[in-house]
């Protein structure tokens, strides 16, 4: 999952990236308003995490904007906290709305949720024959016996898991599993994906050549 | 006790002036009515009396005579005379209406100077007190009046030293007199019911504008204060106290809602470093990390903290100066002040490689506190540091004039545009909308603390500015004359040139 992070505070921008990194998230990141709607447009992020108190363009008319053209996940972080401002904001088509200064469980659930949402996904816990990826515990287990996975591998599982049922171009796993920082290889999912075969077994992925991969029916 | 209804204050006034009026005018009305009534009594009783005394003055020379030697004419000698002396009577007019009795009708008396009764009408003797005083014994050629009980008399000198005398019963003017007493008080009574009925009813609609207000003034202050009383539909008086009090409402709802817009911006400005705070601390402890990751995340914390602790500080500075503290107030040199400041700030100056030019004025003294004077050049000169392009030229200068010093510190940073230029000394504004304290720093409130500080002063802050050009403040101060303390002025305007 690639989320994108706005935030003008450095100190603040560090901490959220390095902990949603950590959680397996693909993170770029944006400090002022221009760029950040530049980059919401450009990209269809698994969800972005938007602070309203931004220079140059605030996050609310960063949202006014991107919701004419993408329906991507917003979760408001700010340290508006009235109800007026909270109605505001969801009513601007935010999908949720948390208050500075925030819990960080909090945050990764919340973001968590509003990805599953955005997936039609409603059980955290999702299931193909005897594997269950439990989304909360970014945990996969096969007949109830946990399956060691990195980061990345688990964010890939999830991934295509979260796209079940439909074709999935290799262009947009490393989309969504890399962020910019990452330099293009192009062979770089395909190594996931044999990873990730290895340890699920051969027929979690089917590969269609030359279209992508596909999970579940 | 004070009585606490203005209405029903009004209403006993009310009721005492009525009462007052009515029971004066009834009793003018019925003293004018009793005096006219005695007048007339009077001048029936001098008529009769006239008419007696002519009539006897006309009798024949011998009943005179009779009536000197108090001698009354034999009544079985029937002589002209006696005759004459027989029909002798007061004139019909005289008799009044509605008498009950027969001793409430006129009777008339002729007496002589020894108190013999000569003639008199029938029912008088019936009446006439024992002889001791009567007759009168002033009678004169002039009427006289007198009461004697319920009867007024009217007697007078007549011929042969004979008193005349003609009385009259009042007791009927008296039953007349009465009823229109009655009459009067039953007028009155109705008069001062329906006077206080419709008093109470003006009253009441007089005082229904003020229940009025209250209501909406209660309303307000519970919870809305946008609502305002409706001065419109109000009387002239009562619209003046409405419109009163709505600006009493306006200034109280500003008031209200700078100080929450001040809370809010203040509880926003440590919003974001306990949330950084809180961030790396979770994020330190959700798994073992090497010793530099726990050093930054300490480091990280600890900027925080400065920053949260420069707030409160700044937070403390402006509450002090709102409560009008003038701690150490002093005669200053301002020129080492500003001196002072400008050494202090050099090193930043020289990091952004910009130029501080001073041409300050020697020994200008001004009365104040040299601590809180430093900060104010300390926050302008240091905004200018900050915004102004690497390697420009920042000018200070120091000039007095007549009463008054002045500060200048002029930048050729990017400017101040209009629409920012009367709100940048307000509590929190910044020009950015970002609130980041990266390249600018501070907390929002230099300015703001600049211009609380500069008021206690009784001197002025502003600033000039142009978009691209560069700005110019000017902090203007009141000299101190020797000998003679800082004078008193009046909060000054906020004044904000360009």
């Amino acid at each position: 999952m690639r989320v994108l992070v706005v935030e003008d505070d450095p100190d603040l921008l560090l901490g959220l990236t390095q902990a949603l990194r950590e959680e397996g998230y693909a993170v770029d990141h944006a400090s002022e308003g221009n760029e950040a709607l530049a980059r919401a447009m450009a990209w269809p992020y698994d969800a972005i995490v938007l602070d309203i108190m931004l220079p140059n363009l605030s996050g609310r008319e960063i949202l006014r904007q991107l919701r004419t053209k993408q329906s991507t996940p917003v979760l408001f972080l700010t340290a508006l906290d009235t109800v007026d401002d909270r109605v505001s904001g969801l009513d601007l088509g935010a999908d949720d709305y948390l208050v500075k200064p925030f819990d960080l469980s909090e945050l990764l659930a919340r973001l968590r949720a509003i990805i599953r949402r955005s997936h039609e996904v409603a059980d955290p816990i999702i299931r193909f024959g005897d594997l269950a990826i439990n989304t909360t515990a970014r945990l996969v287990t096969k007949d109830n016996e946990p399956i060691e996975l990195t980061a990345r591998e688990y964010a890939l599982v999830e991934l295509l898991a979260m796209k079940r049922g439909r074709l999935v171009t290799r262009t947009f796993i490393y989309d969504h599993l890399f962020d910019e920082n990452h330099d293009s290889m192009s062979n770089l999912v395909d190594v996931y994906i044999s990873r990730i075969r290895s340890k699920l077994g051969k027929d979690f992925v089917k590969t269609r050549r030359g279209e992508g991969y596909l999970v579940g029916n | 006790m004070a009585i606490k209804s203005l209405r029903l204050r009004i209403q006993i006034w009310h009721a005492a002036i009525l009462t007052l009026v009515i029971v004066g005018f009834a009793s003018a009305a019925y003293w004018q009515q009793s005096r006219w009534r005695m007048r007339e009594i009077d001048r029936e009783l001098s008529s009769a009396v006239e008419v007696l005394s002519s009539q006897l003055a006309a009798m024949p020379v011998d009943i005179l005579a009779n009536i000197g030697s108090g001698e009354q004419p034999d009544p079985t000698n029937k002589t002209i005379a006696s005759e004459i002396w027989e029909s002798l009577r007061v004139p019909d007019t005289f008799t009044p209406r509605r008498i009950r009795h027969r001793f409430e009708a006129p009777y008339f008396a002729i007496i002589a100077t020894d108190g013999r009764v000569l003639k008199s009408s029938t029912h008088a003797f019936e009446r006439i007190p024992p002889a001791v005083d009567y007759p009168p014994q002033d009678a004169s050629s002039d009427i006289t009046y007198r009461f004697q009980g319920e009867w007024r008399e009217a007697f007078v000198q007549g011929p042969a030293d004979s008193i005349v005398l003609a009385g009259r019963y009042l007791g009927t003017d008296f039953r007349d007199l009465q009823e229109l007493a009655w009459i009067l008080s039953g007028i009155g009574l109705l008069l001062l019911g329906v006077g206080l009925l419709g008093g109470w009813l003006a009253s009441g609609r007089a005082v229904a504008p003020i229940g009025q207000i209250a209501i909406v003034a209660e309303r307000i202050s519970a919870s809305q204060l946008s609502d305002r009383v409706n001065a419109e539909s109000m009387d002239r008086e009562f619209a003046g106290l409405a419109n009163t009090l709505n600006q009493t409402f306006e200034r109280l709802e500003a008031a209200f809602q700078r100080q929450s817009q001040f809370t809010s911006d203040a509880s926003h400005e440590l919003r974001t470093p306990l949330s950084v705070m809180n961030m790396h601390q979770q994020l330190a402890l959700s798994k073992p990390r090497s010793e530099s990751d726990y050093r930054e995340t300490i480091e990280v914390c600890q900027r925080a903290t400065r920053r949260m602790t420069d707030l409160v500080e700044s937070l403390l500075t402006l509450a002090r100066l709102d409560a009008n503290m003038q701690p150490n107030f002093t005669t200053i040199e301002i020129t080492e002040t500003v001196l002072g400041v400008i050494e202090e700030l050099k090193p930043l100056a020289t990091k952004r490689a910009l130029l501080l030019e001073h041409a300050l004025e020697q020994s200008i003294h001004v009365h104040g506190d040299a601590t809180q004077l430093a900060q104010v050049i300390r926050n302008v000169l240091g905004n200018a540091i900050s915004h102004s392009p690497i390697g420009e030229t920042i000018q200070i200068t120091l000039t007095a004039d007549g009463d008054f010093a002045h500060i200048h510190i002029v930048d050729h940073g990017p400017g101040i545009a209009s629409e920012h230029l009367g709100k940048i000394f307000d509590r929190f504004y910044r020009i950015e909308q970002d609130r980041s304290r990266s390249d600018s720093g501070g907390s929002g409130l230099g300015l703001s603390i600049s211009h609380s500080i500069v008021r206690l002063h009784q001197g002025t802050i502003t600033v000039r500015s142009e978009p691209g050009q560069g700005s110019d403040f000017e902090i203007r101060l009141p000299l101190t004359k020797p000998e003679t303390p800082a004078p008193t002025i009046p909060p000054f305007p906020r004044e904000n040139g360009g």
